[in-house]
């Protein structure tokens, strides 16, 4: 196990390396001029050629993009990501700041998505072809298959416009949080419900439920005792790659509703060109998909005996 | 009284192909102590036997007949009486322990739940549960491991240990040997030799192993094509086989010079209106096509050809 831990740590530095490289190339490949918007900010928009020169020989733009690279990476260890080019604001702590909302607002999705699809998804199953199995997987389709925005926006009109329960707008109290939380939520409770459904009804019929069955078990202990772990896996492997779904959720739905989150950072720094504070954003999302998989890489590891010893032997 | 009494038990499976007809008018009995082997070639339906007796098949399948354990009518029982019939009436070894057992549970826990489900806390059955299985082989630093850390005939003792902690009132073995060879058969042989019980526990032995059988067993039933075609006492039937089947299959094995049975069992979805071993037959007359042969009793001995049994 701890062999297969160390592995997986050498792989997310590499991983996390790779990612380094991606989002500054990225970034230099991207349209559009950093030396410009510098320049914009420091002169106004009535700019000369000359200006532009200067900022791009100041900020170091005309060195190659190797000593380019190293020098960012150096300050990036510092954990300084420069400053906006808009604000003149430190990137590392406005991303700092804004990391908080998205994680409570992934994290009460999470919740939500959990709290509804495993209890949904082993109902489903136990009763597979009767009508509450109909209604589940009725209901998961046509709520997997709404997008978010459009979701987020229906949610609004009900709770905010009609009913005038819920704010729909920015961030504050509880009640601020529920209905961004839910259009995150929704989708992948719907998605998740599907995959717990298949995956218990596969499981329900492996051999060693019935030798559960054989042994005079109620239903309810082979469920949860022979069951429920085994069709939890596959529900796991896809959890690392949902993630990926949550950021690019988050990032609609903080758009949506105003919530003050690096989703919402990321696309008002696309909006205005603030390259480093797009840089920061696309990096801090990326390695936190990285460090999450990896972590459940070794969830899996934990829970799964056979990873242990097929990966050490 | 018996422990088991199956009479004129039919099970049977709707498929794309028609009915599956994989037990058809089986009966027998099983008394206290004993020890009654199913043999037969694979796919003629001996699991579908094992699982009918505990209610584990699909619930596609249909029953008709009747198979009583201890005078209880066990194809009309309800949820809560299955739960009282498993495990503590019958258990049973299932065929293949590699996707037998809980690949994510530890052994000594897999063999400790059937002591919590006769009342005891989790640390006592576990301290139980490491006897039994010390009791069937598996060495005491091991019983904490995965399945998967064991070999197939560790697992198969595992599946055992599992069946007799449940201390059932009839055991059914399905093919404990299957897929093992050499020392690994001759151990697990020479364990089921060694937990029979003579007074109380009846023992239901399945397999396609007649060697096996014959060692084990004091009476023996053999199965074609989802049919019994012959019961008696195993020194009988093995000593001197009646029905041709019987006849055939002991002239395959291997120590008389194992001269393969030629072809294969009818297909379960279309049975012919004869005799189902008269293609394969070689003692066949021309009226074994027009009816299906009744068993005929005689001396102890049950045999379904009357061919073989006129006198
Ligand atoms: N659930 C099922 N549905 C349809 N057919 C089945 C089912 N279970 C078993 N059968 C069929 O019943 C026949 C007997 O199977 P089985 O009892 O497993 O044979 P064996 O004697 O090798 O144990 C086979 O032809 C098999 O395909
Ligand atoms: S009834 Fe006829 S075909 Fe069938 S086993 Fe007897 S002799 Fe052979
Ligand atoms: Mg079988």
């Amino acid at each position: 196990m701890i062999a297969y831990a160390l592995k997986r740590l050498v792989l997310l530095g590499f991983i996390l390396f790779g990612i380094t490289l991606l989002t500054f190339g990225l970034m230099h490949m991207a349209p559009g001029d950093p030396a410009f918007t510098i320049a914009e900010g420091r002169y106004g928009t009535d700019l000369t050629p000359e200006q532009v020169e200067q900022v791009r020989a100041e900020e170091g733009f005309d060195d190659g993009w190797w000593v380019q690279y190293q020098k960012w990476v150096s300050h990036l260890l510092e954990l300084d990501m420069g400053r906006s080019l808009v604000t003149y604001k430190s990137v590392t702590s406005e991303i700092a700041a804004r990391i908080p909302y998205t994680f409570v607002l992934a994290f009460t999705a999470s919740i939500i998505t959990f709290a509804t699809s495993i209890p949904l998804g082993i109902a489903s199953a136990v009763r597979k072809g009767r009508r509450q199995d109909v209604a589940v997987r009725v209901l998961s389709l046509v709520a997997a298959s709404m997008p978010n925005f459009w979701l987020g926006l229906l949610l609004i009109w009900v709770f905010a416009v009609v009913l005038g329960v819920l704010p729909s707008f920015g961030a504050g109290g509880v009640a601020h949080l529920i209905l961004p939380a839910f259009t995150l939520g929704i989708s992948m409770a719907a998605i998740n419900t599907r995959l717990v459904r298949s995956a218990m009804i596969e499981v329900l019929s492996q051999e060693y439920i019935a030798t559960a069955r054989m042994k005079g078990l109620d239903d309810w202990t082979i469920i949860s005792r022979h069951g429920l772990k085994n069709a939890l896996l596959p529900v796991l492997t896809f959890a690392g790659l949902q993630l990926g779904f949550l950021l690019g959720g988050a990032v609609v739905v903080e758009t949506v509703f105003s919530w003050p989150g690096i989703g919402k950072l990321l696309v008002d720094s696309i909006m205005v060109k603030d390259f480093s504070m797009i840089q920061g954003c696309v990096l801090v999302i990326g390695a936190t998909f990285a460090i999450v998989n990896i972590g459940v890489d070794l969830a899996y590891a934990a829970i799964d005996p056979r990873i242990r010893w097929d990966v050490d032997a | 009284m018996s422990l088991l009494e199956v009479e004129g038990l039919s099970v049977s499976f709707p498929s794309s192909d028609g009915l599956v007809r994989a037990n058809d008018g089986v009966s027998f009995t099983i008394a206290p102590g004993e020890t009654f082997g199913i043999v037969g070639e694979t796919g003629c339906g001996k699991t579908v036997l094992g699982r009918a007796l505990l209610r584990l098949l699909p619930d596609s399948a249909m029953y008709t007949g009747r198979a009583a354990f201890r005078g209880k009518d066990i194809l009309s029982m309800k949820e809560d009486e299955l739960k009282e019939l498993r495990g503590r009436g019958i258990a049973m070894v299932m065929q293949n322990p590699t996707l037998s057992l809980n690949p994510l549970m530890r052994v000594v826990d897999q063999v400790a739940e059937a002591y919590v489900l006769q009342g005891m806390d989790w640390k006592v059955a576990r301290g139980e549960a490491g006897r039994k299985l010390y009791h069937v082989g598996i060495p005491r630093d091991r019983v904490r491991d995965y399945p998967h850390q064991f070999s197939g005939g560790m697992k198969q003792r595992v599946m055992i240990a599992i069946a007799l902690a449940l201390n059932p009132g009839l055991l059914i073995a399905d093919e404990p040997t299957k897929g093992l060879d050499g020392e690994a058969r001759e151990n697990i042989l020479r364990l089921l030799g060694s937990i029979r019980d003579h007074e109380g526990r009846g023992t239901m032995l399945i397999t396609h192993d007649l060697r096996a059988a014959a060692g084990l067993c004091d009476r023996l039933a053999v199965m074609y094509a989802g049919e019994l075609v012959e019961i008696g006492s195993t020194l009988d039937v093995i000593g001197e086989p009646r029905h041709p089947y019987t006849r055939a299959l002991l002239g395959s094995r291997p120590e008389s010079g194992f001269e393969d049975l030629p072809g294969e069992g009818p297909p379960l979805t279309a049975l012919p209106r004869g005799c189902r071993f008269c293609p394969r037959c070689a003692w066949r007359q021309e009226d074994c096509v027009t009816g299906r042969p009744e068993m005929v009793e005689a001396e102890d001995r049950q045999v379904r050809c009357p061919v073989v049994m006129r006198p």
